[in-house]
């Protein structure tokens, strides 16, 4: 015998031990157990193999979907946000009694990590489709939500987008991509309508570096000029190694303009809200688009009192819609924490897709992708110009941005009016006089 | 620094009938693995694979001639950002960009390893220089238009497969097949270098430099050369993932993260063995994926832990921990130093 | 001469430009000089530790950040169950992180002092793996932060901000580096590690336990990592991995001062701070960093025993 045999012996034991515990292919789909779909897609060999729990008279007992987000790393927090709400959105589906064109069955989630890594989400939307998911639900960072998918659509398994902002991942062409959340335009929209109405001139971006940040100002520096505001400065900053923003704060103070712009996550957004307090940022509005911080409980909770008077143009719950507040009661019941704005996106993809494979009576993917095209779901909570509906790239049409504001404490939307519960509060008051 | 050379150390070849035909059949299931696993085995194979690359640019310079780096993803970015800048900028065909990429990842890797080399810089400090020019670059990146700044590149989708266009969008089956062939490739030239002269210096300058020189052997040529080889194979590496997951950005390919996960699978495996890399791949992807199997559904004296994000990676981190406690010189050492225990008993 | 036309062109014709920006630049400068002292001050205070580690063990320790969050942790948890004051928590951190690092290094270190060098700098990574997932699990990835009064304290040099948490940080930092240097200077164990850190074999022909020597000093560290994560909760959050962010410039800090020097590490820690803050004015974009790192180059090529260490042959 040879050691390298040997070797390579070993490592096929192990791996044969590694994978022995993961679930073995199900068998073949079952026979079309269900009602005939709107609009039959021909049926076409696919590696995927949409797959459901049948019973032995044939009735579907539950229909697997998956969702993939970063539960490990930095992002961790996000993550869990997300995994929580689709497994509230979950759990309400299935008291409600289920799926009910397919006679009940249960809605069953598995939740995956993506390590925030690009190939870890794309092996697990693998995985996730190999178990006999019919949807997937991700994936928060726009790099891995590229990867998954471009797997979901290879293996033409529908994939809805509850949190990935970037445009670019739906000018692709996909078919079974769905985004529920406003795109980086949108975001931009709100914010410049929002800037627009307080009658802010002169603004200076500060920013993350990633697609995220970076991406979202580059597209709302382009757009500017339409709402007659000038960007006098562009500063950016990394996540990498973030220990202080004091020099990037003071260069937005030295440039003087009426309101900064800020785009950023959670915890950099804490370290820039409490360096504005330190330099007395004299400007008339601290404003975020699409901030991961401002318009978050968590944000407020971090810095309390310094929160005060902070915008932030997002996507949000509908405020004034009293079954939003009743969700995220619930969600504070279960999870014992506030229910932050992208845990709202996580909760109504969810819904949508349940809500699609109800009109689809199927645990075929490609006949829930019909369903998902048409998809036009009014019973939603979010601030919406309309029912959520896709345009022909899989883009929420309806998706819009508002801004909300820190109002004693409390986030509240100020604007536009139908969506207002209070008027904003504009200029921000001195740093000495509050 | 007890480094074991596993072929070195093996008995006197027996070139019996019954070692080639386990060899042959390893061979052919290694080729007709694709044809049987289904599309999540298959990319972990691929990624295996992927990774067993990376490591084995990493070995020839880390391994074997024992220079430590840190920051082999500057190679790896270099390779990804020029191979996918041509293509989307230039429709320079990324075959050709692959060539492109590890020539520029060379130049690169002469230019720092000039620098470090020159001035003497060994063990932890040559570790963290070559970490800071992997950062500089990914500063770079990010802050330069024209690599699309943060944004990152993607690669247009041709909605054909095509070989020769490096890309397939239908099947992942030729993926696999280009990434075994660039394996088995790096797999020769390693044996190659192990068997050769070039080897016995690389070995020479890793166990002492000084004693090297005296005999010799110019320490800061071979050093630049190991740097060379290992650079370009570490760029193919970076545009083989550009090609097959199609979107690349400054934190994906030159962040540390990548660093990390690029000598992570050698060191596992045994730095400074042909197989080394190779088996570190095979062992770690496994490894994560029974941490997490084992947690999706755990046992009942780990239920406490079940639900819990973050476990899976704990586990992961302890198995790491005692992976390295136990086999101090990766697992193909450990083999080759138990190999008369394991067979005579 | 290109140059002096280039200047005398822009002196005589965009005099009043000039005077703007450099008003304009002035205050942000003096700004960026001061937050850049302070920040470099909080990165000696993680790196004293880091570089008695390096100096002592040759250990480029990754989970040393790590171990500075289980430090914040601690002190947030103290904070928000007890009432302990941040600063008052320094008493239970050092210990407590002395304890950890101690049985951190007897579990792992150990057994691998005498393996390669990379398989030590994968064992700690391995170590962080480990302790920032299980924080992740015992305390879920939220953000933690403590409210105190003097979180948002500073006083202003004419139009320069000093926040006064930072100062406080920094005076931390030298308190312990003192006590430390303390430590190796003026006791027997000081010597000891010392001895240990400058010739290991010859050390233990003294009789000196030299496996004792590198537990205790493994712990010293751990310890003055979790002094750091006290110092630094009042303006910081703590999340699972807040201390990756600070791992890569304390390294920068320990090589730029010497590894085991700590003169050097407080020293190293202000030069990285200034220097990234002024690459914040300067450098383009977010690549504030490229200048800590082009300074840190430098001086590896240079002067690789650090700006304070002893050239060696």
């Amino acid at each position: 015998m040879n050691k390298t045999i040997v070797l390579a012996l070993v490592i096929l034991i192990i791996l044969a031990v590694a994978c022995a515990p993961a679930p073995t292919p199900v068998p073949p789909p079952p026979p079309a157990t269900t009602a005939p779909s709107a609009s039959s897609a021909p049926s076409t060999s696919s590696s995927a193999q949409p797959t459901a729990v049948a019973t032995k008279s044939g009735a579907v007992t539950q229909v697997k979907i998956g969702s993939i987000h970063p539960l490990t790393g930095g992002l961790a927090q996000d993550g869990a946000f997300l995994k929580n709400s689709i497994d509230l959105a979950v759990d309400e589906i299935n008291s409600a009694g289920g799926i009910k064109s397919l006679g009940g069955a249960k809605l069953v989630v598995e939740q995956a990590d993506s390590q925030g890594k690009p190939e870890v989400a794309q092996s697990e939307a693998e995985r996730l489709i190999r178990a006999g998911d019919v949807a997937l639900i991700g994936a928060y960072q726009s790099a891995a939500t590229f990867n998954a998918t471009q797997v979901a659509e290879r293996e033409q398994v529908p994939f809805v987008i509850d949190v990935a902002v970037s445009n670019n991942i739906m000018e692709r062409g996909f078919k079974y991509t769905f985004r529920i959340q406003p795109n980086q335009t949108a975001m931009a929209k709100g914010a410049g309508d929002g800037l627009k109405a307080l009658g802010i001139k002169t603004v200076v971006m500060l920013h993350e570096d990633s697609i995220f940040g970076q991406g979202q100002a580059d597209i709302f520096k382009k757009m500017a000029g339409d709402y007659g505001i000038t960007v006098l400065g562009d500063i950016s900053y990394s996540l990498n190694n973030l220990t202080d923003l004091t020099t990037e704060v003071s260069k937005v103070q030295a440039l003087k303009p009426d309101a900064v712009l800020v785009t950023g996550y959670l915890n950099d957004g804490v370290l820039m809200a409490r360096t504005a307090k330190d330099l007395k940022l004299n400007v008339k509005a601290i404003f975020g688009i699409a901030s991961g911080a401002f318009s978050t409980p968590q944000f407020v909770d971090a810095v309390k009192d310094t929160a005060n008077y902070f915008f932030d143009a997002n996507y949000h719950w509908d405020a004034s819609n009293p079954k939003a507040q009743q969700v995220r009661d619930r969600y504070k019941a279960k999870f014992n924490s506030e229910m932050p704005t992208h845990g709202v996106m996580a909760y109504e993809a969810t819904m949508v897709l349940a809500d699609a494979i109800e009109r689809a009576a199927s645990t075929d993917p490609k006949t829930i992708r019909d369903a998902l095209a048409k998809t036009n779901f009014a019973n939603h909570i979010l601030p919406y110009d309309g029912p959520i509906r896709f345009d022909a790239n899989g883009e929420a049409v309806n998706a819009r941005a508002i801004v909300m504001q820190v109002q004693n404490g409390n986030i509240v939307q100020v604007l536009p009016k139908q969506f207002a519960q209070k008027d904003p509060i504009f200029p921000m008051p001195a740093w000495d006089n509050r | 620094m007890a480094k074991v050379d596993l072929v070195n150390a093996l008995p006197a070849p027996r070139s019996t009938v019954l070692v080639l035909a386990l060899r042959g059949l390893v061979f052919v299931i290694v080729l007709v693995l694709p044809l049987v696993l289904d599309s999540y085995l298959l990319s972990l194979a691929i990624l295996i694979l992927f990774w067993g690359l990376l490591g084995q640019g990493w070995n020839i310079m880390g391994g074997y001639a024992g220079q430590f780096s840190f920051g082999h993803a500057a190679f790896y970015g270099l390779g990804a950002y020029t191979s996918t800048w041509l293509l989307v900028n230039a429709g320079v065909n990324p075959w050709i960009g692959m060539l492109a990429g590890g020539l520029v990842a060379v130049v690169f890797g002469l230019f720092t390893g000039f620098l470090t080399f020159r001035y003497g810089l060994r063990g932890p400090y040559f570790a963290l220089a070559t970490f800071a020019f992997a950062e500089m670059l990914r500063l770079i990146a990010i802050n330069w238009e024209v690599v699309n700044k943060s944004r990152g590149i993607q690669v247009p989708l041709r909605g054909t497969d095509s070989l020769l266009a490096f890309q397939f969008e239908t099947t992942k089956v030729p993926y696999y097949y280009i990434i075994l062939g660039m394996v088995l490739f790096t797999l020769a030239l390693t044996y190659w270098i192990d068997h050769s002269k070039l080897g016995y210096y690389f070995k020479a300058i890793r166990e002492n430099e000084e004693a090297a020189a005296a005999l010799g052997v110019n320490p800061l040529r071979y050093k630049l050369l190991a740097m060379s080889i290992s650079a370009f194979i570490t760029a193919m590496g970076g545009t083989f993932y550009s090609q097959y997951l199609l979107f690349i950005d400054p934190e994906i390919v030159f962040g540390p993260q990548a660093s990390v996960e690029i000598l992570l699978r050698p060191i596992i495996g045994g730095a400074g063995t042909v197989l080394g890399p190779i088996v570190g791949a095979l062992l770690l992807t496994p490894l994560s994926e029974f941490a997490r199997t084992l947690l999706r559904e755990p046992p009942g004296f780990l239920a406490l832990l079940r639900g819990h994000a973050g476990t899976d990676m704990m586990v992961f981190g302890a198995l790491l921990i005692v992976t390295i406690i136990l086999m101090p010189s990766g697992l193909v050492g450990w083999v080759a130093k138990h190999w008369n225990r394991l067979v005579k008993r | 001469m290109i140059v002096v036309a280039l200047v005398a062109y822009v002196v005589v014709f965009h005099w009043n430009d000039l005077a703007n920006w450099w008003k304009l630049n002035n205050i942000v400068l003096r700004q960026a000089l001061v937050s850049g002292f302070l920040i470099g001050g909080i990165y000696s205070l993680i790196a004293t530790g880091l570089t008695l580690i390096f100096g002592v063990l040759g250990i480029i320790n990754f989970a040393h950040g790590a171990m500075m969050t289980i430090g914040m942790y601690i002190t947030f948890w103290a904070f928000q169950l007890f009432g302990v004051d941040p600063y008052v928590s320094v008493i239970i951190t050092v210990p407590a992180l002395f304890l950890i690092g101690a049985v951190i290094q007897k579990l792992t270190i150990q057994p691998v002092m005498a393996a390669p060098a990379h398989n030590q700098l994968l064992l700690t990574l391995g170590i962080a793996i480990f302790i920032e997932n299980l924080l992740l699990v015992l305390f879920t990835g939220d953000t933690r932060a403590v409210q105190t009064d003097y979180a948002g304290a500073r006083f202003f040099a004419v139009d320069t901000m000093i926040s006064l948490p930072r100062v406080w940080a920094f005076l931390g930092g030298l308190i312990v580096a003192g006590i430390l240097y303390l430590i190796l200077t003026r006791t027997d164990l000081g010597k000891a590690i010392r001895a240990v850190a400058e010739e290991k074999e010859g050390a233990a022909l003294m009789g000196i336990d030299t496996e004792r020597i590198s537990l205790i000093t493994f712990g010293l560290g751990a310890a003055c990592a979790g002094a750091a994560g006290s110092l630094i909760m009042p303006f910081f959050t703590a999340t699972p991995t807040m201390g990756e962010t600070f791992n890569i410039m304390a390294f920068v800090v320990v090589v730029l001062g010497g590894m085991g020097n700590i003169p050097g590490a407080l020293l190293g820690g202000i030069i990285v701070g200034i220097t990234e803050s002024l690459g914040a004015v300067f450098l383009p974009g977010s690549s504030k960093q490229l200048g800590v790192f082009i300074v840190f180059i430098l001086v590896l090529l240079f002067h690789p025993t650090g700006l304070l260490g002893r050239r060696s042959g």
